[in-house]
C-alpha cells in the first residue's frame, strides 16, 4: 500500500503500536526506535494524513470518492456550502491533526529517482 | 477440510479524535490502551410489519433509527484523561493555566548532573520543591523534583532534590533544551459537549482481516471514574455516535506517560482529611449526561445529539469504624440519634498526583447530598465491615456553578 512522508507535530512523545511491518522515516529508513518526537517523520497512508470523502446514495449505497476533501463535478457549485454537501451526502473525514505531511517537490522526486537510478 | 484464519482478539485498537464541526469525521489522535468491556455496536432499532395479507406471516421488518455505542475501559494517561474529561464535561469546559515556569536550559546538563542552570526564575521563587519537565515532547523528557528557590543572578541555578533519584538527572539534556512546569486545566461541565469521532479496529492491524469502523459525531453518555484499593485510576466512558464507516486501520499512537495509582490518592471528604477519608477502599464518580438521542428527521442516523439533564453520582466504601455517616444521613446530623427531615450534606475533593509530583489529578464535588448508606452487614467470615455511602452531586439550589469539576495537571499546553 503506497504511504507518503509525514512528520509527527504532537505535543508529546508517542509509542507507535507493535507491528509486523517496520516504521519507515520519510527517508524511507526503518525507524530505530518505537518512540516518535515532535519533528521526526514517517511514512503513513494518505487517507490518514490528507483525510478522504464519502458520498453517500440515497438508496444507502456509499462511493469512495478518495484522499483528501473531493466534490465532484456535477456538485461544484455547492463547494462552498458545506451544509448542501452533507445534504447530497458528502462525507468529508480530515486527517490526523497530530501530523503534517511533507511535500515532496517534483524536481527532488526526480533527483531522488536519478539517485536511485 | 476448509483453513480458517481466527483473528486473535487483542489485535484491537480505539482512537479518538476531536472534531471541529459535526458531520465531518476526523482521523484520530488519541489512542489510549483499552481494557476488557471497550466494545462497538452498532445499535439498530427495527420494526416488524405486519400486513393483512390473509397469511401469518410476518411481511417484512423495517430499519428505524441506526446509530452507535462505543464503550471505552481504560487506565487512562495525563494527557487522555484531560482530552476524556473535556469530552464528558463539554464544550468549553477546559480553562487553561499556563505552566508558570516556562524557561530554557542555559547550558547542557548530562547523566547524573545533580544541578541545572535556567534562563529564567520566573515561578522558581518561594522555597520548597517544584516538579519540572525538561525537554517535554521529547524522547529525552524528564521530570524531575527540584528545590526552590532558583540561586544566581542569572542565569539561574536549580538543584535537583535528593528526593528524586538520589539528587541527579537520569537523562542528559542540551543547552536551550525547554524547562515547564505543568500546565493546568480546569475543566468543568458545560452546556453541551463537543462531538468525537471514534474509531474501533477490530482484527485489522498487521494485515488482519478484519475491520476498523469510523464513528463520527460521538458524545459522552456517561463516564465512571473508579479505583479500589492497590489498582489503577480507571475510566469506563459510553459514547454515542451518529453515523460509521469502514476506513484502513489507523497508525496506533500510545501516549508516553503513566497511568494514576490509587494509593496516591488525597482524600478530603465534607471537607475534612481524617475520619472516613484516609479509610476509602473503592470509589467511583459517575456522570450521566443522558444525550438526547431522539433527533431524528429526514434519515436513517439521527440528525444530532444534545447533552440532557447532567446527573452525577459520587459512591464510595469506606472501612467501617463508627455510625456518624449512617447517623448523618438519616439522622439529619452525625451526633443525630433519630429519623429527621434533614438531608445529609458533604463534599469531595479527591487527588491523584503521580509519583513525579507533575502529573496530577483532581476531582471536585462540591455539594453532594447524600442519599443512601448500605449498612454494614454482617459476616460469619470474620472480616471487617465496609459502609458503603452513596451521594448525589447538587447545585445547591444554584449557588454552584458546577456539579463536577476535573483539575487535570499535565505537559498539554493547548486547551482540549
Amino acid at each position: 500500500m503506497q504511504k507518503i512522508p509525514a512528520r509527527y507535530i504532537g505535543e508529546h512523545s508517542v509509542l507507535l503500536h507493535d507491528a509486523i511491518e517496520p516504521y519507515l522515516d520519510a527517508q524511507g529508513k526503518i525507524l530505530p526506535t518505537r518512540t516518535l518526537c515532535s519533528g521526526d517523520t514517517l511514512m503513513m497512508r494518505p487517507e490518514e494524513l490528507l483525510g478522504q470523502t464519502f458520498l453517500h446514495g440515497t438508496s444507502g449505497d456509499v462511493e469512495y470518492l478518495g484522499v483528501g476533501r473531493i466534490v465532484k463535478p456535477e456538485h461544484a457549485h455547492l463547494k462552498d456550502d458545506p451544509n448542501a454537501l452533507l445534504n447530497v451526502g458528502y462525507e468529508f473525514h480530515e486527517g490526523r491533526s497530530d501530523f503534517a505531511e511533507i511535500k515532496v517537490s517534483p524536481a527532488a522526486t526526480i533527483k531522488s529517482k536519478a539517485k536511485d537510478a | 477440510m476448509p483453513l480458517i484464519i481466527p483473528l486473535r482478539a487483542n489485535n484491537a485498537y480505539i482512537g479518538l479524535g476531536k472534531q471541529s464541526v459535526s458531520g465531518t469525521a476526523v482521523a484520530p489522535t488519541l489512542f489510549p490502551r483499552w481494557l476488557d468491556g471497550t466494545m462497538l455496536q452498532i445499535e439498530m432499532k427495527a420494526e416488524d410489519i405486519w400486513e393483512g395479507d390473509t397469511t401469518r406471516h410476518l411481511s417484512q421488518v423495517i430499519k428505524n433509527q441506526q446509530s452507535v455505542s462505543v464503550k471505552l475501559t481504560c487506565y487512562p494517561r495525563p494527557v487522555e484523561m484531560g482530552f476524556l474529561e473535556t469530552a464528558a464535561l463539554g464544550v468549553g469546559g477546559d480553562s487553561v493555566t499556563p505552566a508558570t515556569v516556562n524557561t530554557t536550559l542555559s547550558a547542557s546538563t548530562s547523566i547524573g548532573a545533580t544541578a541545572i542552570t535556567v534562563a529564567s526564575n520566573t515561578g522558581l521563587s518561594g522555597s520548597g520543591t517544584i516538579s519540572l519537565v525538561i525537554q517535554p515532547g521529547l524522547g529525552t523528557e524528564e521530570v524531575a523534583l527540584f528545590n526552590i528557590p532558583a540561586t544566581g543572578v542569572g542565569p539561574y541555578t536549580l538543584t535537583v532534590n535528593s528526593g528524586y533519584n538520589s539528587g541527579a538527572l537520569k537523562t542528559a539534556h542540551t543547552n536551550s533544551s525547554v524547562v515547564q512546569s505543568a500546565t493546568t486545566h480546569t475543566i468543568t461541565d458545560q452546556y453541551d459537549g463537543n462531538y468525537y469521532t471514534l474509531e474501533v479496529g477490530l482484527g485489522s492491524l498487521n494485515g488482519g482481516a478484519g475491520t476498523s469502523f469510523r464513528v463520527r459525531d460521538c458524545k459522552v453518555e456517561t463516564i465512571k471514574r473508579s479505583s479500589k484499593a492497590g489498582m489503577l485510576l480507571q475510566y469506563e466512558v459510553d459514547f454515542i455516535g451518529i453515523a460509521s464507516t469502514t476506513v484502513s486501520p489507523a497508525t496506533v499512537t500510545l501516549e508516553n506517560h503513566q497511568p494514576f495509582y490509587f494509593v496516591t490518592g488525597t482524600w478530603t471528604l465534607d471537607g475534612s482529611t481524617s475520619g472516613d477519608a484516609p479509610n476509602v477502599e473503592t470509589f467511583d464518580i459517575t456522570q450521566k449526561n443522558a444525550l438526547d438521542t431522539t433527533i431524528q428527521t429526514e434519515q436513517l442516523n439521527l440528525a444530532a445529539t444534545i447533552f440532557g439533564q447532567l446527573t452525577c453520582e459520587v459512591q464510595y466504601e469506606v472501612v467501617f469504624q463508627n455510625a456518624n455517616r449512617i447517623f448523618q444521613t438519616y439522622y439529619g446530623s452525625t451526633s443525630g440519634t433519630a429519623d429527621a427531615q434533614a438531608i445529609g450534606t458533604g463534599a469531595l475533593s479527591l487527588i491523584f498526583a503521580q509519583v513525579d509530583g507533575f502529573h496530577t489529578v483532581t476531582y471536585v464535588v462540591p455539594t453532594i447530598h447524600y442519599t443512601k448508606i448500605g449498612f454494614p452487614a454482617p459476616k460469619a467470615d470474620g472480616k471487617h465491615f465496609k459502609l458503603a455511602v452513596t451521594g448525589s452531586s447538587v447545585s445547591n439550589q444554584g449557588a454552584n456553578t458546577f456539579v463536577v469539576e476535573s483539575i487535570v495537571q499535565n505537559t498539554q499546553t493547548a486547551a482540549y
